[in-house]
C-alpha cells in the first residue's frame, strides 16, 4: 500500500473510528484499525464486535494494499503531524508514515488478520430524514441502560404502526418515548444497540452537509446505517422487549405547563445541591408555580421558583436530578407538559 | 446423538489447541445446531465471529469433530441470533413498581376499607328484579354526591344490596383514588360509638365519619332504637350530605318500616332514592350461578346451572353449593354434569334438610298441609293424590308433592310413600328426580312449585 492523504482528512476519520475501538477487548486485533485502499480511496475500519464502523476518505492511491495498526498509537501520531500531506506506505509488515519532514514507522498486522466486515453490496435501505431521525434518537438515547447485565435494555426499541414510528428506551428507572411521523419507515420492530445509534448520531452531527441517514438490513440480519462516507454496522438485539405501554400511567391529577429553558436552568442550579445527596431534587407544585429545590446537609440548599400553568391538585414529588437533566437536554421543544398522578408520600 | 454433549467435548478439545482469549471470544458462544449425514452446522451469535472462525479455524474444528464423531464430516457455519431475555426481577423499579402499583393500591385500599375487591359492577348480574337498583348504583358511581343522595337499598338477604354497595366503592376507588371512603356495618357504627365514648375518643370518631366523601353503611336498621347512635348518625349524615359527599345505605326493609327509627332520620333516608332489590328470579339465579362458577374456575354446563338455579333460591346457598361442587369435582376428577348436580342436590337435602332462607324454615309445615296446597293449586282432590290412579293430571301433582316433601320438609322416601297410600320408595325417588330435572326447563312447573311454596310459607310471615 502506498497512498497520500491530507492530515485533516485522515485525522477526522481516525477520531471517528477511534470512538468504536475498545481498549478492553479480549482480541488484540480489535485495538487496531484496518487501513486499506478501495477504489482509489482509503477505507478505515474499526470494530468492537457489537458495532463496526467503516469510513472512506479521499486519497491519492499509488499502490493498492492494506495493513492493521494500533488505533490509539496511529491517531496520536496523526494528531501530532502538521496540516500537510501524509504519505502512508505499508512495507514488510510495518507502516511508514512521512509528512513534512516527520518520519515514523509503526509495527502493523497483516490486513487479512482483521475480522472480515460484511460489505454492503447495494444500498436499498430506508432513506430517513436526518433531522427527524436525530431528533427522535436524542430524545430517547439517554434513557437506555448501559450495564451489560440487561442486554435488551441497552437498546432502543423502534416500532412502526399506522404511519407513526415509536422510539423508546428505558433502563428500568426512567423511560423515554418519542413518536414521529414515519411515512417512509415501513414495517419495523427492532431493538437496536443504543451505543451504535449514538455513534450514528455523532457521525450525523459531524456530517453537516448530509441530509439523510440510510438504514439497510442485510441478509444476515446486520443493520447498516450509512451517513455520507461512513457506515455503522450493528446487530439488532433479539428478544422480547418489555411491555412499556403498560407502565405509562394513563391518568393524572396534576398537569403543569412550564417553559423548558427556565426549568432547565432551575434544575441545573438545584442539582448542584443535590449532588452529594443522592441527586434528590424536589418539585413542589402549587398555584401557578413550580418550586425546584434541593439540599444537602453541610453543603447548603436552594429553591428556584419557576412560573408555570398548573391544572390540578399540585403536590410534591422528587426525582433524580441527573434523569431530569438528561431528559431536558435531549428535549427539543420550548414548553413542556408535566403530568403527575399523585404526591410522593 | 446428543448435540450439546458432542459439542461440549469438541469445545473442550478446542480449548487445548487455541489460546484462552481466542477460545473465549470465538467459541464460547457457539453451538452445534444440527448434525446429520456427516454435515455439522455450527451456529454463532455474531456474524463477524462466524466468518472469522470459518476462515481461520475450519480445519481445526473439522479434525476435532471428525475425531469425536468418528466419521468424516463437513462443516457449515451459520448465524443464530442470540435470544436475549429480560428477567422481570432485574428490569428495574420502573417495571416492578408501576406494573402492580395500581392493582395493589386499589385492592389493598379496598381491603383496608373492608370492601370486597371482587364485588364489582362487571360481575353483577342484572335482571328485571334488580335493574332499577343497578341503574341507580351505576349512576351514583358515575356522579357521586349529585345523582341520588342518599341512595337507599332495601331487600331480603342475598339479593345483592351489599354487592352493589361494594361495587360503587370499587368503581369510585378506581376512578377517584383519592376519595375518602368510609364503609361500615350499622352494627359497627354502633360499636365504634360505644368504644369512642369509653375511650373518650369521640373526636377521632367524628373526624373519621364526618370527613367521608363516600359513606357506605350496610344494614343501617341496626342503629334503630339506639338513641346515641341515631343522634350521632343524624349529625354525620347531615355533615356528609352538606359537604356534597355521597351516602349509600342498605337495610332489610324500607325506611318507613324500620321500627323505632327516629322520624328525622327516616325522612332523611327517604330524601334520596329508595330502591327495592327483589329476590332474584330463576333467570337471574342462572346468571348468578354462572358468574360465581366462573369466579371459582368451575366449568358448569348450562343444564347443570339451570338445575342449580331451579332448586336453590338463595344466592348464598347457590355459592355454597357451587363450592361443594368444586370439591366434589376435584376429588372425583370429573366434570360438572347435570347428573352430578342432581345427585348432589338430593344428598344435600337429605343431610341438612332444607336449603332456604332462615325465616321460611321457621314455620313447620306438615305433609298434610303440603298435600292440601298441592291439590288446591292443581284443582284436584287431595284424596286423588293418595289414590291409585296414574293419569298425568294426577301423577304430575303427586310428583310435585313428593318433591316438596323431600326437599322442603326433608322427609324420607319411605315416609313420603307412606303418606301417599303406601307407595314404594323407588316410586318416590323417581318422582323427586323427575321434578328436579324438569324444574330447570319447564317454566310452568317452576311457577307451580314456587306458587305452592309461597302459599305454604307466606302464611307464617
Amino acid at each position: 500500500m502506498n497512498i497520500a492523504i491530507l492530515q485533516e482528512n485522515l485525522l477526522k476519520v481516525l477520531t471517528r473510528t477511534g470512538r468504536i475501538v475498545s481498549q478492553k477487548t479480549q482480541l488484540p486485533i480489535m485495538q487496531n484499525v484496518l487501513l486499506a485502499t478501495d477504489d482509489s480511496r482509503l477505507r478505515v475500519v474499526a470494530t468492537n464486535m457489537e458495532t463496526t464502523e467503516v469510513v472512506w476518505a479521499g486519497a491519492k492511491v499509488e499502490k493498492d494494499g492494506g495493513i492493521c495498526v494500533s488505533s490509539r498509537l496511529f491517531t496520536d501520531l496523526v494528531m501530532s503531524l502538521p496540516q500537510d500531506t501524509i504519505h502512508l506506505v505499508a512495507k514488510e509488515g510495518s507502516l511508514h508514515v512521512r509528512c513534512n519532514g516527520v518520519n515514523a514507522t509503526i509495527p502493523g498486522v497483516p490486513a487479512s488478520e482483521f475480522p472480515p466486515v460484511s460489505s454492503l453490496k447495494k444500498k436499498t435501505g430506508l432513506k430517513l430524514d436526518k433531522n427527524t431521525f436525530l431528533d427522535a434518537l436524542t430524545g430517547v438515547l439517554f434513557a437506555a441502560a448501559t450495564d451489560e447485565g440487561r442486554p435488551l435494555l441497552t437498546g432502543v426499541k423502534i416500532t412502526t404502526q399506522e404511519g407513526t414510528a415509536l422510539f423508546a428506551a428505558t433502563d428500568g428507572y426512567r423511560l423515554s418515548m418519542k413518536k414521529i411521523k414515519a411515512g417512509k419507515f415501513g414495517d419495523l420492530n427492532l431493538v437496536i444497540p443504543a451505543r451504535a445509534l449514538s455513534e450514528v448520531v455523532k457521525v450525523s452531527q459531524e456530517e453537516k452537509e448530509v441530509g439523510f441517514v440510510e438504514m439497510t438490513q442485510t441478509e444476515e440480519g446486520q443493520l447498516v446505517f450509512s451517513v455520507g462516507d461512513t457506515e455503522v454496522h450493528t446487530r439488532p438485539i433479539a428478544g422480547e422487549y418489555p411491555n412499556i405501554e403498560k407502565i405509562v400511567p394513563t391518568r393524572h391529577n396534576t398537569r403543569v405547563l412550564v417553559d423548558k429553558t427556565s426549568l432547565l436552568r432551575a434544575v441545573k442550579s438545584a442539582s448542584i445541591f443535590a449532588r452529594d445527596n443522592a441527586n434528590i431534587l424536589r418539585l413542589h407544585i402549587e398555584n401557578q408555580k413550580m418550586i425546584v429545590s434541593a439540599n444537602t446537609p453541610q453543603v447548603g440548599e436552594n429553591h428556584v421558583e419557576v412560573e408555570a400553568k398548573v391544572d390540578g391538585d399540585g403536590g410534591d414529588i422528587a426525582f433524580n436530578s441527573r434523569f431530569l437533566l438528561e431528559f431536558l437536554n435531549g428535549f427539543a421543544g420550548e414548553e413542556l407538559l408535566f403530568e403527575m398522578t399523585g404526591s410522593l408520600e | 446423538m446428543d448435540l450439546s454433549k458432542l459439542w461440549k467435548s469438541v469445545l473442550s478439545e478446542l480449548e487445548l489447541s487455541v489460546s484462552k482469549a481466542t477460545f473465549q471470544t470465538h467459541f464460547a458462544h457457539s453451538e452445534l445446531v444440527s448434525f446429520a449425514d456427516g454435515v455439522a452446522s455450527i451456529g454463532f451469535s455474531n456474524p463477524l465471529m462466524r466468518t472469522l472462525v470459518e476462515t481461520r479455524y475450519y480445519s481445526l474444528v473439522k479434525s476435532i469433530l471428525d475425531h469425536q464423531a468418528k466419521q468424516n464430516t463437513s462443516l457449515v457455519f451459520v448465524v443464530v441470533p442470540k435470544k436475549e431475555t429480560l428477567d422481570p426481577a432485574s428490569a428495574g423499579p420502573l417495571f416492578a413498581q408501576t406494573l402492580d402499583r395500581q392493582e395493589i393500591s386499589i385492592s389493598s385500599v379496598a381491603r383496608r376499607l373492608h370492601v370486597r375487591p371482587g364485588a364489582t359492577f362487571e360481575n353483577f348480574a342484572v335482571s328485571t328484579t334488580n335493574q332499577m337498583a343497578y341503574a341507580a348504583a351505576t349512576a351514583v358511581a358515575k356522579n357521586p354526591g349529585t345523582a341520588y343522595n342518599p341512595l337507599f337499598f332495601y331487600g331480603g338477604t342475598g339479593v345483592g344490596k351489599t354487592h352493589l354497595m361494594h361495587a360503587i366503592a370499587n368503581r369510585l376507588l378506581a376512578t377517584h383514588p383519592e376519595m375518602r371512603i368510609v364503609y361500615c356495618m350499622g352494627e359497627e357504627f354502633l360499636n365504634e360509638i360505644i368504644e369512642a365514648i369509653q375511650t373518650k375518643s369521640a373526636r377521632q370518631f367524628k373526624q373519621k365519619y364526618r370527613s367521608a366523601q363516600l359513606l357506605l353503611v350496610d344494614d343501617v336498621q341496626f342503629i334503630a332504637g339506639k338513641q346515641t347512635a341515631q343522634e350521632e348518625f343524624f349529625h354525620t349524615f347531615n355533615t356528609v350530605h352538606r359537604e356534597g359527599g355521597q351516602i349509600v345505605l342498605t337495610s332489610d326493609r324500607p325506611p318507613s318500616e324500620i321500627s323505632r327509627l327516629e322520624d328525622r332520620l327516616r325522612s332523611r333516608f327517604e330524601g334520596g332514592l329508595t330502591v327495592d332489590v327483589a329476590a332474584p328470579d330463576f333467570e337471574l339465579r342462572v346468571a348468578i350461578a354462572n358468574i360465581k362458577a366462573e369466579a371459582m374456575g368451575l366449568a358448569v354446563p348450562p343444564d347443570a346451572a339451570q338445575l342449580v338455579a331451579a332448586n336453590i333460591t338463595d344466592t348464598r346457598a347457590i355459592e355454597g353449593f357451587l363450592r361443594r361442587l368444586t370439591t366434589e369435582v376435584a376429588t372425583r376428577h370429573g366434570a360438572v354434569t347435570a347428573e352430578l348436580v342432581s345427585s348432589l342436590l338430593n344428598i344435600k337435602n337429605h343431610g341438612s334438610g332444607i336449603v332456604r332462607g332462615p325465616e321460611k324454615s321457621a314455620r313447620r309445615v306438615s305433609p298434610q298441609e303440603v298435600l292440601d296446597s298441592v291439590a288446591a293449586y292443581f284443582g284436584i282432590k287431595s284424596t286423588a293424590l293418595k289414590g291409585a290412579k296414574r293419569d298425568r293430571p294426577i301423577a304430575r301433582p303427586r310428583q310435585v308433592f313428593m318433591y316438596l316433601c323431600r326437599t322442603e320438609l326433608g322427609l324420607t322416601h319411605e315416609d313420603i310413600g307412606g303418606s301417599l297410600g303406601g307407595r314404594d320408595h323407588t316410586t318416590v325417588m323417581h318422582g323427586v328426580e323427575t321434578i328436579t330435572r324438569e324444574l330447570s326447563t319447564n317454566t310452568r312447573l317452576r311457577e307451580a312449585v314456587e306458587g305452592i311454596k309461597q302459599k305454604l310459607w307466606a302464611q307464617s310471615t
